[in-house]
């Protein structure tokens, strides 16, 4: 079992090394900062809203938890 | 089970609890937290698109370079204008219209934002700096134009507010409504302008 | 019309909306704001948009089976009206039918008599939002028929060919189709806005957060997920129409512009989408099986959860649709994980499905046969779906009929089957009168069997290479082998669309001769059904507005007699 989920594991950081095939080499720019750039952005705009929403919805629950109490 | 038709009917309605943000305090919040999708996606593009330039001379051969300390103190003065607002905002709680002052300066220091922006935007154009003559100069209206137009509707919220307030109808929670889109506003300006002036 | 002064709601709902003196006559309907009567705006605008949609999808579909034939009703399709049809019709039947219909008509007729309260918190915002969507509906059917004829670079709008007029050929379609859509959005915004401050603030007293009904949290998270998502692509729309009408280069390579960029943007939002249409249909099918199977939904907060997740999820897997566009190999591995990850709380929703139905008294009528038509067919696109999740099986289905079929058999049962499943359970609270069950039936079947005899040929055309943009296949001969599997998708696509016919007749009759409904047909514990049919204006007379004691599916409870336990008994 332990081996099956270290074979698992080494399967899994595989996919962090994958050999580049552009299937569209046209628009495929070879460029690591333009890679690093649509990862980070990819990162940002995903991290963002769901950052907003958690924090937003924190702080409704303490405003309704406060006013249940002085209630 | 008792027919419950009749102790609906005849209840007195106990009235409804006070909630416990008001309407319009989640409404602007659900609007701006929009905006801040708007304007992450502009940057974000602004941030792949300078990528894409990254060893190439810049700004472009016969473009502008953009007034980066101008725009400082202008930042400076956006930024000052966001801590006055906090400021109007004890003020208010603890006297209405002690808030009138701040909240005054406030909307001026906005104003003299957008005004010196709008001053930059000519000698811009006048260097030859426009959305057409390239993909730098369209970035930079795209982007500042969004915010200026967002400045120019937060000011007249400010605007109505203080005129509420000078009537003495301007309740806490359309003050925290025009407050917090002010916010969205200032904070959002550092971020372009680290990026958009960089 | 019940119209008086509502009383003591201090505080909870900052001001009405129950003018005494109201517009009067017809200008009653149109410059309401009412929610009903803004729901029943947004109902009758979506319908009519799918009829166009679903017309749309006859004309080019002819021109598919008979290549080059006269279309009857709309005579020879040229390679460029072809496009523009396909373009216009993804659009209209997201844009303007599945969102429409499902999140404004619905969220708008059932948040409000849910929750109890007399009407949405900003009424006149209400309005503006509905107004904002007619404009909208008005440009997109306008951009058809300007100089140049309308859209036709696909939904997604993919640049360099949607970034100028000289690429596209329809400088105008394309500019009205991109306001259009654009104006659309900030429609959604206000009713979004809408929506979620409703529930949060104008609950009926004793409403707790799950004493809700499943529909309405749907609805609020789609419109989260909805509001949350569209800002990028409100950016992007922004910048591609600098790049139509100004002349600058954002997404045009020839202009020093990034094409991969539109699509980052467009996907954000894209993938979120198909999330912010689904939810409320699965709200509308949960609320509609715990009804008829008498049955507590199995797992309330299992069911609140998961949703919740799926909602967090939905924001990872966007870039899936990109997998052959050159993005970075590793971010695709990411986004091929998360893909498939997605689907095990879909699969969960299946299941909380399954299992409140196990065990319980089941009534087959038509808003049952379709909520089950939901889940079965639904499930199907699910399934198809794990194999476009799959990079490697990706790159040889993406844009084939593959793909399309996969796409349809998830929105068809959204938008179609979702929507009819609502409309035919709410309709007697809609119009205060029951539908006749068999033309329903007929109407059901008439619908679905052709449905799956459109999409599943697709699939097979799919694997067998055929890519989606070709407007006539008879160029490729080992395409054209495969003829008669287009035949036939067409022949069921025509039975489909005659089967509406019974819809819409059984519609209007039910309208005008329909026996009376009573407030709660189907005895149905959740609030809406406590008022009368249709629900007077302000919804229940002011000084009865009701109390809420229990959760909304206490069906067939052991300690009670009936089998149904409405929300607003005292215990």
């Amino acid at each position: 079992m332990r081996r099956l989920k270290a074979l698992a594991l080494a399967l899994a950081a595989l996919t962090a090394f994958p050999g580049f095939a552009s299937a569209c080499p046209m628009c495929f720019d070879p460029s690591a900062e333009n890679r690093m750039a649509f990862l980070v952005t990819a990162m940002v705009l995903t991290a963002l809203p769901l950052g907003m929403v958690s924090g937003v919805g924190l702080w409704l629950r303490r405003r309704i938890r406060k006013r249940d109490r002085t209630d | 089970m008792e027919s419950a038709t009749l102790t609906d009917r005849e209840r007195t309605e106990p009235p409804r609890r006070e909630p416990a943000v008001p309407n319009c305090v989640i409404g602007t919040i659900l609007f701006v937290g929009t905006e801040i999708m708007l304007f992450a996606g502009l940057i974000s593009a602004h941030v792949i698109f300078m990528s894409e330039r990254i060893g190439e001379l810049w700004p472009p051969p016969g473009q502008p370079r953009l007034p980066f300390e101008e725009t400082a103190i202008n930042t400076a003065a956006l930024m000052a204008s966001g801590i006055v607002l906090a400021f109007g905002r004890l003020a208010y709680n603890q006297q209405p219209r002690r808030a009138l002052l701040p909240l005054g300066m406030a909307l001026a220091l906005g104003m003299f934002f957008v005004g010196f922006q709008g001053v930059e935007w000519v000698g811009l154009i006048g260097e030859g700096l426009t959305l057409q003559s390239s993909t730098y100069g369209a970035f930079f209206y795209t982007i500042v134009g969004a915010h200026a137009l967002h400045a120019v509707a937060a000011l007249i919220c400010l605007a109505w507010a203080w005129s509420r307030l000078w009537r003495g109808t301007l309740g806490k929670a359309h003050f925290d409504s025009v407050q917090i889109f002010w916010y969205f506003v200032v904070l959002v300006w550092p971020v372009i302008f680290f990026q958009v002036y960089q | 019309m019940a119209d008086a002064s509502v009383t003591t709601v201090e505080g909870a709902v900052e001001h009405h909306a129950h003018e005494h003196h109201g517009p009067q006559g017809i200008l009653k309907y149109i410059w309401s704001t009412d929610h009903k009567i803004i729901a029943m705006q947004y109902l009758f605008t979506g319908l009519f948009m799918g009829l166009v949609g679903g017309l749309m999808a006859y004309v080019f579909r002819m021109q598919l089976a008979f290549p080059g034939i006269s279309v009857p009703g709309f005579g020879v399709v040229s390679p460029h009206e072809y496009n523009a049809l396909v373009t216009n019709h993804g659009s209209i039947m997201i844009f303007w039918v599945a969102m429409p219909v499902l999140i404004a008509a619905f969220g708008n007729f059932l948040i409000p008599l849910m929750v109890g309260a007399d009407d949405m918190v900003f009424p006149k915002i209400n309005r503006l939002s509905y107004q904002v969507f007619f404009v909208s509906a008005v440009l997109i059917l306008a951009s058809l028929f300007v100089e140049g004829g309308g859209f036709g670079g696909a939904w997604t709008a993919y640049p360099p060919l949607s970034a100028q007029g000289d690429y596209n050929l329809s400088s105008l379609g394309a500019t009205l189709w991109l306001i259009a859509v654009a104006l659309e959005f900030i429609a959604f915004l206000l009713g979004g806005i809408n929506f979620i401050t409703t529930m949060m603030n104008s609950r009926a007293p004793g409403m707790k957060a799950y004493d809700i009904p499943l529909v309405c949290w749907m609805i609020v998270i789609a419109s989260i997920l909805f509001m949350l998502s569209v800002g990028p692509l409100i950016a992007g729309a922004i910048m591609l129409l600098f790049d139509q009408t100004i002349g600058t280069g954002f997404f045009d390579p020839a202009r020093g512009g990034d094409p991969i960029l539109w699509q980052h943007l467009f996907w954000f939002f894209g993938h979120p989408e198909v999330y912010v249409v689904l939810l409320p249909a699965l709200g509308i099918t949960i609320d509609i099986v715990a009804t008829f199977s008498r049955k507590k939904v199995f797992g309330y907060k299992i069911m609140l959860y998961t949703v919740v997740a799926t909602g967090v999820l939905s924001f990872f897997v966007w870039a899936h649709h990109q997998f052959i566009a050159g993005i970075d190999p590793r971010m695709a591995n990411v986004f091929m994980v998360t893909t498939l990850l997605i689907s095990v709380p879909i699969a969960e929703l299946c299941f909380v499905v399954i299992a409140t139905l196990y065990g319980g008294s089941i009534t087959l009528n038509t808003p049952m046969l379709w909520a089950l038509a939901f889940m079965a067919e639904f499930l199907l696109g699910g399934v198809t779906g794990i194999f476009l999740g799959a990079t490697g099986a990706d790159i040889y289905l993406h844009d084939t009929y593959f793909v399309l079929a996969h796409f349809h058999y998830t929105f068809f049962p959204i938008a179609i089957i979702g929507t009819f499943a609502a409309l035919t359970y709410w309709f007697p609270k809609m119009f205060g009168r029951m539908m006749n069950d068999t033309l329903g039936k007929i109407h059901f079947w008439g619908t679905i069997i052709p449905f799956n005899f459109i999409f599943i040929p697709l699939f097979v055309l799919g694997l067998g290479g055929q890519h989606r943009r070709i407007y006539d296949f008879q160029n490729f001969p080992e395409l054209a082998a495969m003829q008669p599997f287009r035949v036939f998708a067409t022949m069921s696509l025509i039975v489909m669309l005659l089967f509406q016919l019974v819809f819409f007749y059984n519609f209007i009759q039910s309208l005008r001769k329909g026996p009376k409904a009573e407030r709660n047909p189907w005895k149905a514990n959740t609030l809406e059904w406590t008022t009368e049919s249709p629900p007077p204006h302000g919804n229940w007379p002011p000084d009865q507005l009701p109390r809420v004691y229990r959760g909304p599916y206490e069906y067939a409870h052991p300690d009670r007699e009936e089998d149904y336990w409405p929300q607003n008994l005292p215990a």
